[in-house]
């Protein structure tokens, strides 16, 4: 009995268990290793996205690509082609959870590490910080992009907390103060050093507050950003990239994506590279969906793997366009698009060729940038060049997809600047310009082009220089959105309009595409998220 | 004085079966046999001292009954028991002091259980009643129905007091008997029996034992109960009808046998796991009920039945309130087989069975596939794979249900155990062997092999000490091929494989043939050849030690410590095949996995049982503490030096880069708790339980780590009551009952109340290439902490009565009523905070079960024959009243086919897990009955062509979507049944079961609409090919037809799943009776069986019994992507005892 009564006295203690394989948060941001994890979390929030990643979405919305798929699949690329209403509650979830996912990791290490012990090293401190805000800016800016006007969250908040929309203007305010003490904090050489590469610089911190300027004074009509970025600031700092930051474009376009670079028979250049500013780091190994751009499964071609074209799920065909839109002596024009028939692939590819052929909305054309690679004809396998040619067998191709998605390169940092001295240097703004398509002309340009002022016109023709250097990079909808200020969308029907004879206007298996007006461009909220908070905020319109 | 007395006993008559009731509940042993031993066990162990001088035998009688449990019998016109006598005794057993008492007289006595029997020296104990005119003399002998003679059976004129009992050959000799009398005989376990003296002088009976015993003992948790002064909804399975099935598992044999509990199997495999489900679905998180083997938390997978004595099932939650937190989806109790005392007895059951899958799906053969396919591409806008010169020359092409076969799977069983015992101790041990192949399945890859063995000791070495022990150990050997989800799922690959696909082809490397038609084929079978190659090891090692102290009369503390060990490893090879280009692969690899669970369990209670005047009271403190912990590694490596399933072993492999680990151990998961019962009992008339008991989880937070569990249940024996004595010639017993109780379920994750840093998916990989690329570590919280989470409720109400009338007939029924609330689910939070995954767990939603039992039993022995039938029906209905969110519904997941839309889900005013999804209101006939589907002018279905489905447009608002849709069925069946029937003659025995269910769907899809070539059921030839020719089956495309005929999930795919199955058919001869009378054995039965013989369904799959979730959800049932049936077994065995 006595035993028993013992037993019942520690019956707390005998509960009272911690896990093995977790860390309880009492225990956790204390030491500098604690802070880097928990940096580190929040870059690994930059993995993620299937069907739903930001950038390819872009694509399929913008003037690229049409919704493709196979035969039977649902219609929900041919619905983000067109600005339709997609079926189902939770749609788009994943774009607004990944991006206030990331937020929330910024925000508590931003909220833990004054607690961390640092000891004198306040230096990683800083830079823990300013990569912190960065990330935590670059979410922000993604978001709002994509949904408009969202709630701002600055800090760790409860189940309970709810919070309405903020203005657009609130919102870049905040993106913009985090993005510049992240280009004042980091020095011009952290993260320089190869080990490191992956995470923020100054120079990708300067070359975002270049993309956002841009973005906001188009899209919201405004020749500042909320006070806190003035169109000079902003040139100055596409500037010191340029002139300070050591990048530079490659000599070979096509060298900068894998089957790009196989097909045209250059050498892949590999990652992290002279001309990339911030990618999404991917790995040929690791877990199912984690670590690896399976987005890029989606893009290539159907049911189809010749070498090096990988087998992919035939998402986003190529509108014939865009192929026509290249100059023949372009060299981005077979770096960035795969034309079966100049190609001479096969023509069983072809479905009025072969009935079993189980492509929707065939084109002719795939995207090539970001493709998987194949190395034996009819084989999934695909191949890692880098680690002793280890192969990912069977249906490895789905997921080890290691080429990292380049979020911000040289080529794209020279066209920004290009444009923002169209106004005050057009010397420079030419400059910037001749270098791209010098590039891509292997210094050969055949109709070079010559900016002569701010004017639309000029404007255009740097538009139309961005449209053909970063196709499918997730860029081009966003350039077209900017130059639809104050509610003008022409430039987006413009673009996207597109009219099918063969198939009615509703017929999803056509090509007919029109932009909505109504949207504003802009994508639909997920309306489980819009009931969870109560209904504070209002669904985007249009949807 | 002496004259005038003409009863047996001291006073009155009073029936044996009054002094037995007040005997400790534990000591009841109801077979005769048991009781010669108990009854030796307690007169060698119980020692008197007193002293008495000059009183009489009668007081000295009096005085030993006062101070043990001793009762006497004699007839006091032969013993005279006014005789004065003086005597002392110290510490001297019962024998001695009879002896003493009885020295000097010739008189002999005989005890049974704690009842002296004191004969003369002839062992007669006949007596006379010398008050009538007309009277007569009797004599006869009382039997069993074995022919044994039984000593001590009440014979009693009817309607007196006036009688005698039987003396120790069982021979009774009663005068005085008045014209006209009836002879009532009776004794303890065997049905009272009487008979009309009219001119008879001799009268022999055989008794029958009780076997709808009011009289058996159940267990009832912590300790046993009469069955007859059970308050609470439970039933009992014996063993004599668990082995009956000659099932491996022990959940297949108890199919069918006890009312309101279902038990589907999950698949037909060997050794696949079950379904059960206790009275109706109460949880989305499940409703698996508690099994506890011997008292220790365990499966029913570890126990081989032939070594269980019986089984108990808790149903209502007052029975199972005592086990309070985890008991929510009710207790199952076994109690394994333990010794008895005498000698000896050794018993082999072996039997040697064939197994057949009982039904094959008529696919389309080659010709018939090939048209269809033809005739799906025009239809889908594309031209023919196929000319008519290639149909025509198809023939059959390959049937690959037939090529899977595996034809006369054998299935062995070799079962020896011994028992026996003493009066000191006892024991039983057995011995098992089983093994069975899969009927599906190629080289053997599914099948099970189990050996194992079970020990049940007892000791009783001092008064006031009893001691036990139990183990059991299990070793099973088992390989199996996948039977899942959609995606792994060989059976779904072997109904809807081409016929195209050539089995063999010797011009392949490897010989087997190859799909020419599309990368996404592969031939089954070969697929089956390479790809399940693993080898599933189990050791299961379970036992319990029990020390049980009388400290003092009626006051016991038992402490019974239990611990169970599963050890299980798993090895699997995977060569490189190349199967279709999407099926293969390059490199040779090898994993390894282990998985331990250790668990000890510790039951401490305390119980003081006492009877004053007719007070019976028991109540019982006591305490329990669980330790339960789970480890995990495996490996994964590629390139073996040796390249084959033998030396599949991680050393062996050389690939390092290739390798992957992991491993974890879980924490301790401990519990602590502790309970007490009261019961009460008036006369055996009035009876009542209280129950209580307080359970700590460590799977809950500091504040919510505490649950209380009460229940309070009552009894009432009316036919004890005076005023229904008038019925005692129909009604032998009838008592109501009603209860009330409350118990939980707690949640299967831990740590969900504790805020967490987790560092999976949280990694990023930095690095200047991607060779040089390195994976960093991240850290973050893991996921919004419920720290005021608790445990799931169930607070249940049950009214009922057990009866027994007509002599024969049993009836029990049960109306019950539950309510199961506070569900642990997870909940959507708002993306905004950052964490929406995992979602966070919280307490509700509601489900109401209420429903209806009837249990219906009839014996009946006619000379030598003996019948015995049971039945029972049950009927549940499940609703759920409230969803803990705005939306009102759970959703289900994806599981009948890629991209298919969700088939079930949980939603408020309707059954959990109910099947979602449109109605169809035929087949659009012509273009004019697509255009005449109209909603305000506008078509409903603009992209329907003539041959497509007409969706119904439930909520007419002029368009088909999700809105439309609706409840198509439910998983759960309305009403379960079983019957079982058992005869015998002399020699021969037959018995019968039968198993059914009424009122629930299955969801069928062996096909994805989407995989244009896989191969369709005959079904499909009925399809709508013109006006009039099908108003059910669509015509055929590719599933890319705009209409979505087959890819949206429509009442197309349901189909009613009610069955009634002859579970089981034995037929058996015992070979002593005819044969071998002069062999020392006791018995040598014979024995054919088949199981699975017949099954009466309208459902046209593979088997009706589908137990299977779709892979994912734990609220759905009844969902056929590709079911492994169950096999029809014909065996033949043998039972020796001797």
């Amino acid at each position: 009995m006595i035993i028993i009564l013992s037993f019942v006295g520690c019956s707390k203690d005998f509960l009272d268990k911690s896990p093995i394989d977790r860390i309880a948060i009492s225990n956790f941001y204390k030491t500098p290793k604690d802070a880097e994890q928990a940096l580190v979390a929040i870059y690994g929030n930059l993995y993620g996205g299937d069907a739903d990643f930001i950038p390819l979405m872009a694509e399929l919305a913008s003037d690229n690509c049409f919704g493709g798929a196979g035969k039977g699949d649902g219609y929900g690329f041919q619905q983000i082609d067109r600005f339709q209403t997609q079926a189902g509650d939770n749609v788009n979830s994943g774009p607004w959870s990944r991006g206030y996912s990331g937020i929330f990791r910024a925000n508590v290490l931003l909220e833990n590490i004054d607690k961390v012990d640092w000891g004198n090293d306040t230096e990683t401190k800083a830079r823990y910080i300013a990569e912190a805000r960065f990330l935590r800016a670059y979410f922000y800016f993604n978001m709002t992009r994509f949904f408009g006007e969202i709630p701002l969250v600055t800090k760790v908040i409860k189940p309970e907390d709810n919070f309405p929309k903020s203005t657009a203007e609130e919102i870049y305010k905040y993106i913009v103060e985090d993005l510049k003490f992240a280009a004042e904090n980091l020095k011009p050489t952290d993260n320089m050093a190869t080990a490191q590469n992956g995470h923020i610089t100054r120079w990708a911190a300067e070359a975002m507050l270049g993309r956002v300027f841009l973005f906001y004074s188009g899209y919201y009509a405004k020749p500042d950003v909320a006070g806190v970025l003035t169109l000079q600031e902003t040139r100055d700092y596409i500037d010191d990239i340029i002139t300070n930051s050591g990048y530079e474009l490659l000599p070979n376009f096509s060298s900068l994506w894998l089957v790009p670079a196989v097909s045209t028979s250059h050498i892949y250049a590999g990652e992290g590279n002279k001309e990339t500013l911030f990618a999404i780091k991917y790995k040929f190994e690791g877990s199912f969906f984690y670590g690896n751009g399976t987005w890029a499964r989606l893009i290539g071609p159907r049911n189809y793997a010749n070498p090096p074209y990988g087998q992919g799920w035939g998402i986003g065909t190529v509108s014939p366009k865009l192929w026509l839109a290249y100059n023949p002596a372009d060299s981005r024009r077979s770096a960035s698009i795969l034309s079966w028939n100049d190609e001479g692939q096969t023509p069983k590819y072809d479905p009025a060729l072969d009935a079993t052929f189980d492509q929707r909305q065939y084109t002719g054309y795939n995207w090539k940038k970001y493709m998987q690679r194949c190395v034996v004809a009819g084989s999934n396998d695909v191949v890692n060049p880098g680690i002793n040619g280890v192969v990912a067998p069977g249906w490895g191709w789905q997921y080890w997809i290691y080429q990292d998605f380049i979020e911000i390169r040289f080529a794209d940092v020279l066209l920004m600047g290009a444009e923002l001295n169209l106004g005050s240097d057009l010397g420079k703004a030419n400059a910037y310009l001749k270098r791209v398509r010098d590039r891509a002309f292997e210094n050969a340009d055949p109709s070079p082009v010559t900016l002569t002022g701010a004017d639309a016109e000029n404007r255009a023709k740097i538009f139309e220089e961005r449209k053909l250097e970063l196709a499918f990079e997730g860029i081009r909808y966003w350039d077209l959105l900017r130059q639809c200020g104050n509610g003008n969308f022409s430039a987006m029907h413009e673009a996207i309009d597109n009219v099918d004879p063969n198939h009615s206007a509703d017929d999803l298996e056509g090509f007919n595409v029109t932009f909505r007006d109504e949207t504003k461009g802009l994508f639909q909220i997920p309306n489980r998220e819009i009931s969870l908070m109560n209904n504070i905020i209002e669904q985007n319109s249009g949807y | 004085m002496k004259k005038n007395r003409t009863s047996l006993y001291r006073e009155s008559f009073i029936p044996i079966r009054k002094y037995l009731r007040i005997m400790k509940l534990t000591f009841t042993l109801l077979l005769l046999g048991l009781m010669s031993f108990a009854s030796v066990t307690y007169s060698q162990a119980t020692k008197l001292t007193f002293e008495s001088k000059n009183s009489s035998i009668e007081s000295v009688f009096k005085q030993i009954e006062t101070l043990s449990e001793f009762k006497f019998a004699y007839n006091s016109t032969k013993l005279d028991v006014d005789k004065k006598i003086s005597i002392k005794v110290e510490n001297q057993t019962i024998d001695a002091i009879l002896d003493k008492i009885l020295g000097s007289a010739n008189f002999q006595y005989k005890i049974v259980d704690r009842y002296i029997i004191i004969t003369d020296e002839n062992g007669n104990n006949s007596g006379s009643i010398e008050n009538g005119q007309s009277s007569k003399k009797v004599t006869g002998k009382v039997t069993d129905t074995s022919g044994n003679s039984l000593p001590g059976v009440s014979v009693v004129i009817k309607g007196t007091t006036n009688g005698i009992i039987t003396d120790s050959d069982g021979k009774y000799s009663l005068s005085g008997i008045p014209e006209n009398a009836t002879l009532q005989f009776s004794f303890v376990g065997m049905k009272m029996q009487d008979v009309k003296v009219g001119n008879q002088t001799s009268i022999d009976v055989t008794l029958t034992e009780e076997t709808i015993g009011i009289d058996e003992v159940v267990a009832i948790g912590y300790a046993v109960q009469k069955k007859k002064l059970v308050t609470g909804a439970t039933s009992q399975v014996k063993n004599e009808e668990l082995v009956k099935n000659h099932s491996v598992r022990l959940e297949s044999a108890i199919q069918g046998m006890t009312p309101g509990m279902s038990i589907t199997q999950k698949s037909g495999q060997p050794g696949a796991d079950f379904n059960i489900i206790i009275r109706g679905m109460g949880s989305i998180n499940g409703s698996n009920p508690l099994i506890l083997i011997d008292g220790v938390p365990g499966s029913l997978n570890s126990i081989n039945p032939q070594d269980v004595e019986t089984i108990d099932i808790l149903k209502d939650a007052a029975s199972a309130a005592i086990y309070g937190s985890r008991a929510a989806g009710g207790v199952i109790l076994v109690t394994t087989k333990k010794g008895s005392k005498g000698e000896m007895q050794v018993t082999y059951d072996g039997y040697y069975g064939i197994a057949n899958a009982y039904r094959k799906l008529p696919m389309l053969n080659a010709k018939e596939y090939a048209s269809i396919m033809n005739e799906a591409a025009v239809n889908s806008g594309q031209l023919p794979s196929f000319t008519i010169g290639q149909i025509n020359s198809f023939g059959k092409g390959t049937d690959w249900q037939q090529e899977s076969y595996n034809k006369n799977a054998p299935t062995t069983s070799h079962y020896i155990s011994l028992t026996g015992g003493n009066e000191k101790s006892s024991y039983a041990v057995s011995l098992s062997y089983r093994k069975q192949e899969g009927i599906i399945s190629i080289e053997n890859k599914s099948q099970r092999e189990n050996m194992g063995f079970h020990m049940s000791t007892q000791q009783n070495g001092k008064k006031w000490l009893k001691t036990g022990q139990n183990i059991t150990y299990n070793h099973t050997n088992s390989g199996s091929i996948d039977d899942g989800n959609q995606w792994v799922n060989n059976q779904r690959g072997i109904l809807t494989s081409s016929p195209l696909i050539p089995l063999y082809d010797p011009s392949q490397e490897d010989g087997y043939g190859r799909s020419s038609f599309s990368a996404n084929q592969t031939n089954p079978i070969a697929s089956m050849h390479y790809k399940y190659n693993s080898k599933n090891k189990s050791d299961n090692l379970m036992g319990n030690v029990f020390a049980e102290l009388e400290i003092i009369k009626g006051l016991k503390f038992k402490s019974d410590f239990g611990m169970n060990l599963d050890i299980s490893t798993t090895q699997t090879y995977s060569p490189i095949y190349d199967l279709s280009p999407n099926d293969k692969t390059t490199a040779t690899s090898a994993t390894q996995g282990m998985y331990r669970t250790f668990s000890y369990n510790w039951d401490n209670t305390l119980t003081y049982q006492k009877l004053f005047n007719k007070h019976d009271i028991m109540v019982m403190l006591g305490q329990n503490a669980q330790d339960m912990r789970y480890t995990f590694v495996q490996g994964v490596k590629s390139d073996l030096i040796i390249a084959d399933f033998e030396h599949a072993v991680l050393n062996n492999a050389t690939n390092l880069t290739s390798a992957q680990t992991t491993g974890t151990v879980e924490p301790q998961d401990t519990r602590f708790s502790v309970f007490g019962r009261l019961s009460y009992s008036y006369d055996d008339k009035y009876l009542a339980t209280v129950t209580l008991r307080r359970d700590g989880s460590s799977r809950f937070g500091p504040d919510n780590r505490f649950g209380y569990f009460p229940s309070v249940s009552a009894g009432w024996v009316i036919s004890q009551e005076k005023f229904l004595q008038s019925a005692t010639s129909w009604l032998d017993f009838l008592k109501i009952r009603a209860s009330w109780g409350q118990n939980g379920r707690e949640p299967y994750d831990r740590y969900i109340f504790m805020p967490t840093i987790t560092t999976t998916d949280r990694g990023y990989y930095f690095g200047p290439d991607e060779s040089n690329a390195t994976f960093y570590n991240g850290a973050s919280p893991e996921r919004i902490p419920s720290p005021g989470l608790k445990w799931e409720a169930a607070t249940e109400t049950n009214v009922g009565f057990d009866s027994r009338f007509l002599g024969d007939f049993s009836l029990t029924i049960d109306l019950y009523n539950r309510t199961s609330k506070d569900w642990i689910v997870q909940v959507p939070v708002k993306a905004i905070t950052g964490i929406s995954s995992p979602m966070p767990y919280i307490n509700g939603g509601n489900v109401i079960n209420k429903g209806i039992e009837f249990e219906l039993g009839y014996t009946k022995t006619i000379q030598d024959w003996k019948f015995n039938v049971k039945g029972n029906i049950a009927y549940n209905k499940n609703k759920v009243t409230d969803i803990p969110n705005d939306e009102k519904i759970i959703h289900g997941s994806s599981s009948l086919f890629n991209q298919a839309a969700e088939v079930c889900r949980v939603q408020e005013g309707y059954p959990i897990g109910y099947f979602w999804g449109y109605k169809t209101g035929g087949i659009f006939q012509t273009k004019q009955e697509i255009d005449n589907y109209i909603h305000n002018g506008s078509l409903i279905q603009p992209d329907a062509k003539p041959g497509d489905v007409k969706f119904v447009d439930l909520n007419h608002d002029g368009k088909i979507d999700d809105l439309d849709k609706t409840i198509l069925g439910k998983g759960m069946p309305d009403y379960i049944y079983g019957l079982s029937l058992s005869a015998s003659y002399k020699g021969f025995d037959f018995s019968l079961n039968l198993q059914g269910q009424i009122g629930n769907q299955i969801v069928q899809s062996y096909r994805d609409p989407g995989n244009w070539y896989a191969n369709y059921s005959t079904e499909i030839l009925g399809r709508w090919t013109g006006p009039g020719t099908s108003n059910k089956i669509p015509r055929v495309t590719f599933g890319n037809d705009p209409n979505q005929n087959m890819s949206k999930i429509s009442d197309l795919y349901v189909q009613d799943a009610d069955f009634l199955r002859v579970k089981s058919i034995n037929i058996g001869y015992d070979l002593k009776k005819l044969l071998l009378s002069n062999v020392p054995i006791q018995q040598c039965r014979v024995y054919l069986s088949g199981t699975n013989l017949l099954t009466f369904t309208k459902y046209n799959g593979l088997d009706p019994e589908v137990g299977f979730s779709g892979g994912y959800d734990n609220f759905s049932s009844g969902i056929d992507v590709g079911f492994y049936p169950t096999p029809r077994t014909y065996l033949i065995g043998i039972n020796v005892t001797f």
